[in-house]
């Protein structure tokens, strides 16, 4: 708690013969940080190559994952004894499940295709392709027209004609022959008809296609069905398999992040101090031989894990958001594990909405997991806290349910002070961890100085204050120094910035006021859905119903908004204005060699 | 009915009240105004790197303090009555 996990930076040295043995062990205990090996630092190093079955391994990555990927497979994936086995099976199951594919792409395609041809609406015209030839006096109009030629044609005197004509879909299908001397005066009409000239295919047999169309679409269903029960008995082999696979292909592609020379390598890497011992102990105790294990106590660059009791643990999430800490840094979770759920219950402190998300977030807490889980457990902590504060303010769902011990919609003025009262002290708590941080990374002088200074100037402005409203009575002198002094400490701390930013302690300070003034909308809008149902709930028996309703979306709704501001807001009070006080942060997260990646 | 409003202070209290609606409403402007154009910015940034995301949140929020101001303003304002 507060501090992160003490590191040891480990350099392991052997010969290239057992660097393989010397992966598997680091990969199975899982407990060291790999440092990538840098070809820029001087020396006779040379970056190490991926072991010869790597491109083999990735290759089969890339088939399982087309294979997973098709059949959207998810799971927990076990261990696999038999690695050769596994390989043979594979072998088999990729070929199958290629060649099923890519005949039911075929089977796909083919069925598109046939689907168009009977579709055809030229196809339905079944005259003989003999009489459809150039003739010396007749005009023969094959095409597609908007509207049925029939009536037309007979209402125009004159001509005499042979029409076949055929529905398809919207248009019609025709054939139309004229004596040729007519055709000007026929092709008009056509026009008027919204006339497209197409050729009737040949050949044209609906029936030979609909037969095809049949084979095609057994053919396809039986491929998918194959395709399906492929799946469904490999989906734990798949699971099992891919999971291998990436083990393997980690493992083999690991010399790229060690240094080697012609016959020796090194690997370096963070181990937490106290898991060292476990490290050496497997190493020594394996028939691995000529490996060295050097120590070392340069912890520049070293990764951070966050060690906090499991209280606490959910609201590393706030980090894991935001930045890891430093490794010099205080870990500001168990902090903001106690802070972060006392500003939510006192913006939204009421005992009937906390109740609410109480039910809500148990009920998540159980059946999430992940970050989910992780927020659930923080909104919990956040939800008692909104009980408590609910009890203190006395309210249930926006109503007063008894004697409060502060009354927040009556007595403002002593909720503004709470609330920047909260923020003095929270700042200067931020200002305290801050002393800490710079007094471990740039001495006593500097931590003095740029801390100190702060709190110096507040008390300077502080003492000139109660002067000036004459509830002190020592005169402006000594607040006047305290704040002089306090300016120069700064400046000498940070400079003119320091300086440009003098006024923001106390906007700090005041911005804390969110915390009653987010809590008083909320209870607000809480008053306003029980008047609208109060109002209503005279109204007879319908109206009983629409009050009911009014108190469900409304407090409802309420909820969802509390959740969100009174989260945010208190959020926010932590990563502006307290982390501002202390925190820089920047460091790189612990992640052991062999740790299996979340997705 | 004006000489009555006049003399029971109504019209008096009526000002204070849109006075304090004018600072906090000014201050909620401004602070939106500023939110807008942050966010937009913060926005963009998070399409090109979605870890940007609490980076641009922290940017966003910080004009919201400027409400706070307009609210404690609009408090002592309403305290003159």
């Amino acid at each position: 708690m507060l501090k992160t996990m003490p590191m040891t930076k480990i350099r392991i040295t052997g010969l290239k013969s057992s660097m393989k043995a010397v992966i598997d062990i680091l990969y199975s205990l899982k407990i060291m940080h790999l440092v990538d090996f840098n070809k820029s630092e001087p020396g006779f190093l040379d970056l190490g190559k991926p072991f010869m079955e790597a491109e083999e391994l990735s290759e089969s990555l890339v088939r399982i994952d087309s294979v997973i990927s098709f059949y959207g497979i998810k799971g927990k994936a076990n261990r696999i004894e038999n690695f050769s086995e596994a390989k043979g099976h594979f072998a088999r199951l990729f070929e199958d499940f290629s060649s099923a594919n890519s005949k039911a792409a075929g089977a796909n395609a083919r069925q598109a295709e046939l689907k168009q041809k009977l579709a055809e609406p030229m196809g339905r015209i079944k005259i003989d392709k003999k009489y459809l030839r150039e003739y010396d006096s007749i005009a023969v109009f094959k095409g597609l027209v908007k509207k049925q030629l029939g009536q037309a044609l007979h209402s125009q005197s004159g001509i005499s004609f042979k029409l076949v004509e055929e529905k398809a879909g919207e248009n019609y299908a025709i054939a139309l022959f004229v004596p040729k001397k007519e055709a000007e005066k026929t092709r008009t009409l056509l026009l008027n008809a919204g006339f497209s000239e197409q050729e009737i295919p040949e050949n044209f047999s609906e029936e030979k296609i609909s037969q095809e169309l049949a084979c095609t679409e057994k053919e396809l269903f039986q491929t998918k069905d194959f395709l399906e029960k492929l799946g469904k008995k490999n989906w734990q082999f798949l699971l099992d398999y891919k999971f291998f696979l990436s083990e393997m292909n980690e493992k083999a592609e690991t010399p790229l992040r060690f240094g080697v020379s012609e016959n020796a390598f090194v690997a370096t890497g963070f181990v937490p101090a106290r898991k060292v011992k476990e490290l050496k102990n497997r190493l020594d105790k394996s028939p691995v031989h000529a490996v060295y294990i050097e120590f070392s106590n340069s912890l520049e660059n070293a990764p951070i894990e966050l060690d906090n009791p499991k209280l606490v643990k959910p609201f590393e999430l706030f980090l894991d958001l935001y930045t890891m800490p430093s490794y010099k840094e205080i870990d500001p979770s168990a902090l903001m594990a106690i802070t972060f759920p006392i500003f939510f219950g006192f913006m939204l402190g009421d005992v009937g909405y906390g109740l609410l998300m109480l039910a809500i977030f148990g009920i998540a807490s159980l059946k999430a997991s992940g970050q989910l889980k992780g927020f659930s457990r923080i909104l919990i902590w956040s939800a008692l806290s909104s009980v408590f504060f609910g009890f203190v303010f006395g309210e249930f769902f926006g109503a007063e349910f008894m004697e409060p011990v502060l009354n927040r919609v009556h007595e403002p003025t002593q909720m503004l002070g709470i609330a920047v009262a909260i923020g003095f002290v929270h700042i200067n708590l931020g200002l305290l961890v801050g002393f800490y941080n710079e007094l471990k990374s740039h001495g006593f002088k500097h931590a003095f100085l740029t801390k100190f200074g702060w709190i110096a100037f507040e008390a300077g402005i502080g003492l000139l204050a109660l002067d000036a409203l004459q509830i002190i009575g020592i005169g402006l002198i000594p607040g006047a120094v305290l704040t002089l002094a306090a300016i120069a400490m700064l400046y000498l701390g940070e400079g003119a910035r320091g300086l440009v930013e003098l006024p923001s302690i106390f906007s700090n300070m005041l911005s804390y006021a969110r915390l009653f003034a987010v809590g008083l909308s909320s209870v607000s809008i809480a008053l306003v859905v029980n008047q609208m149902a109060g109002s209503l709930w005279q109204a007879g028996i319908l109206g009983m119903a629409g009050a009911i309703i009014i108190l469900a979306i409304g407090h409802l709704l309420n909820t969802a908004l509390g959740l969100l501001g009174c989260s945010l807001h208190s959020l926010r009070l932590h990563y502006v204005e307290f982390f501002g006080k202390f925190f820089k942060g920047g460091g790189q997260k612990f992640v052991p060699f062999g740790q299996i990646k979340e997705n | 009915m004006v000489a009555e409003a006049i003399a029971t202070g109504a019209i008096d209290k009526g000002l204070i009240a849109i006075g304090a609606a004018i600072a906090i409403a000014g201050a909620a402007i401004g602070a939106a105004w500023a939110e807008k154009e942050i966010g937009t910015a913060a926005v963009g940034a998070m399409a090109e790197k979605p870890e940007l995301f609490v980076s641009g949140l922290i940017l966003t929020v910080i004009p919201e303090t400027i409400v706070i101001f307009g609210l404690v303003i609009a408090y002592l304002i309403i305290q003159i009555a």
